[in-house]
């Protein structure tokens, strides 16, 4: 454990990583709190939350919301000659609860009966393509068609929630351009922070004393390993908390456990997890990507003989893969984004934009058997990761025969 | 008791179209060996291959009979290295650096044990100091207690008094007299006055040759400043700034 510690000490006290962990939160809560404030804009999540609660008690329902919604566009308050705009029911004003209400009621009829009608003509219209590809003869769409039934042939207890700040609160830190800048930043941290670990002996030029010690080399390069996982996952915990407190302090969500098919835009999703368990899995996801970074940037690092080299290998190489990641499929039409949907299987970086993942039937043809894309991704991620720390393990410190 | 013997058999070590080390072969036992040459001899290659920081392109380094590369940890675990340019985590006290490096050599170490060795290189005073600020002088000294951590069989000294002041120097020279008896002790300078009354053997390198050995030195009868300097003279010519 002493040497754990030691390991962590030697990456927490230097300069630039406490001055780029301080820009990268800094990063972090400034997207957060102008994303928060652009929420606020439009429908105030204070106004759903009491709307969704009185839904949710029984003191009131749609009927009573629609007419409600019907006095306001019938403008009775001005019929009756109030000199200011009229005081809502649950928001300041009759405006602020104008559109919480018409979410409200879109959201309450998609759970009740929405979700419900196109899951069944869903799954007659998958039924059918089944049929057909057994009638043709064609065994991996018979195979692909029945899983598709088998996933959306589950009745969840979808529940009315703000399915608007439910979103906003998820786009805001994982699926809009600014968390994706930040994703990016993350990765270039764990990269920096990697880069550094394995050559801070370099850096302080004690490395030939650490290395003619018993324990210098595989020893030292697995507690290096452990000391930038115990970074990695505290600092995703970290953010996966202040995200957390955000939304329930800001977006105002309650129901955490209400299945993440309650909201319409994940009505596709073939995962039957929670609101908060979708929350977390997507935050594992970032994790796994910064994780497989890590296993990168030790591979790019581990025969380099200074800190300038493998920094700026690990830059260029991250920076392009980035670029494909974000400004390609961010820019250039639906081409391109067509491509790298299909890409991202194989690429365990792609785990940081993960909404692709939940919003569709995400399957892929592996050998005869559809798979679907999440699975075979954080399958690669551990081969790639695993192999990358075995190379970098077998080779840190090893005398060479070409080293001079 | 049996004695300790490092065998170095055909060492050649190129860089590129440098050769480093030539057909490098010696015998030693316990005590004390000096590597006399100017830079660029092929000093601190040798120490480095016996280190095992870098690998000869030919030839082999045996231990007690067993080759140290397939050897490994236990080899290592013998070895105490201490090379010519070096530094510290600069965020990490003295205290601290001593317990890292018994971590890495995997050996247990008590408080009290570790003060005693800072006292040895007179660097009690300065144990709760960062090592960001020491001096040069200090940070050797902090290397030789650091060399020293787990007793070694094996101890190499690339330059170990540059930067030492004259008391430091007499008190280094005199703890490797008395470590003598029972290790290999293995000195490279290019500093005359460090090997003066101290070494048993001196190996002469130049262009990672071994040019000349003169041995036969015991405690009572060691070597003269005057006396190497001329052997010196002899095979490397004038050369200033060998003769401190």
């Amino acid at each position: 454990m002493k040497m754990l510690f030691y390991e962590l000490k030697k990456v927490t006290v230097n300069k630039f990583f406490l001055v780029s962990t301080a820009l990268l939160f800094a990063y972090f809560f400034w997207f957060s709190i102008t994303g928060v404030q652009f929420i606020k804009g439009s429908i105030k999540p204070e106004v759903s939350e009491k709307i969704y609660s009185d839904l949710n008690c029984g003191k009131t329902d749609t009927e009573r919301l629609y007419e409600y919604q019907q006095d306001i566009a019938l403008d009775v308050f001005n019929v009756e000659q109030r000199p200011n705009l009229p005081a809502g029911i649950y928001g300041e004003t009759i405006s602020d609860d104008w559109e919480a209400i018409e979410n409200a009621i879109k959201q309450v009829r998609y759970v009740r009966s929405g979700y419900k009608s196109d899951m069944v003509s869903m799954i007659k219209r998958l039924y059918t393509r089944y049929t057909n590809s057994q009638n043709e003869g064609n065994h991996y769409l018979e195979k692909y068609y029945y899983k598709a039934i088998e996933k959306y042939n589950v009745d969840y207890a979808l529940r009315p929630m703000d399915s608007d700040s439910g979103f906003e609160f998820l786009a805001l830190f994982h699926f809009n351009w600014e968390s994706r800048v930040f994703s990016i930043l993350f990765i270039m941290w764990t990269a920096f922070a990697t880069v550094y670990c394995l050559q801070s002996e370099k850096v302080c030029r004690c490395h030939e004393m650490v290395y003619s010690t018993s324990s210098g080399r595989e020893k030292t390069f697995l507690r290096k390993t452990a000391a930038l996982l115990i970074i990695l996952i505290f600092i995703a915990i970290v953010f996966f908390i202040i995200e957390l407190i955000f939304g329930i302090t800001a977006f105002k969500i309650k129901e955490f456990s209400a299945p993440i098919q309650s909201l319409e835009e994940f009505k596709y999703c073939t995962f039957g997890v929670s609101y908060l368990g979708f929350f977390i899995l997507i935050n594992l996801m970032r994790l796994l990507s910064v994780i497989f970074t890590m296993g990168i940037a030790m591979l790019c690092t581990i025969r380099a003989k200074s800190l300038t080299r493998p920094l700026a290998v690990n830059f260029v190489l991250l920076g392009l893969l980035c670029y494909l990641m974000v400004v390609l499929t961010g820019l250039h039409g639906i081409k391109v984004e067509e491509y790298w949907a299909k890409v991202r299987t194989f690429f365990p970086l792609a785990l940081s934009q993960p909404q692709m993942y939940f919003t569709k039937f995400d399957y892929e043809n592996i050998l005869g058997m559809p798979m679907n894309r999440l699975f075979i991704c954080v399958i690669l991620f551990l081969i790639f990761t695993t192999v990358c720390l075995f190379i970098t393990l077998k080779n840190y410190g090893k005398a060479g025969k070409h080293n001079g | 008791m049996d004695k300790l013997t490092l065998e170095i058999k055909g060492l050649t070590k190129k860089y590129k179209d440098t050769v480093a080390l030539n057909n490098f072969s010696v015998t030693l036992h316990e005590g004390i060996y000096g590597l006399l040459g100017p830079n660029g001899a092929g000093k601190s290659t040798l120490m480095r291959c016996i280190a095992d920081i870098i690998r000869p392109n030919t030839g082999e380094i045996l231990y007690n009979g067993k080759n140290i590369y397939t050897e490994g940890k236990n080899f290592h675990k013998k070895l105490g290295f201490m090379p010519q340019e070096f530094g510290f985590y600069p965020g990490f006290t003295t205290t601290e650096i001593m317990s890292y490096f018994a971590g890495l050599k995997e050996i247990s170490i008590t408080s009290e044990e570790i003060e005693k060795r800072l006292k040895d290189v007179n660097l009690y005073d300065d144990r709760k100091k960062r090592t960001g600020g020491f001096s040069g002088g200090m940070k050797r000294r902090l290397g030789i207690a650091v060399t020293l951590l787990n007793n070694p069989e094996v101890l190499i000294f690339d330059e170990p008094t540059a930067g030492l002041d004259p008391e430091e120097r007499i008190r280094f020279k005199n703890n490797l007299l008395k470590m003598s008896g029972t290790r290999i002790i293995i000195l490279a300078t290019h500093i005359i006055s460090d090997l003066e009354s101290l070494c048993n053997t001196i190996y002469f390198i130049k262009n990672g040759i071994l040019v000349k050995t003169i041995d036969g030195f015991h405690t009572e009868n060691h070597m003269q400043k005057s006396e190497i300097e001329s052997e010196y003279l002899n095979i490397f010519g004038s050369n200033e700034d060998s003769l401190i």
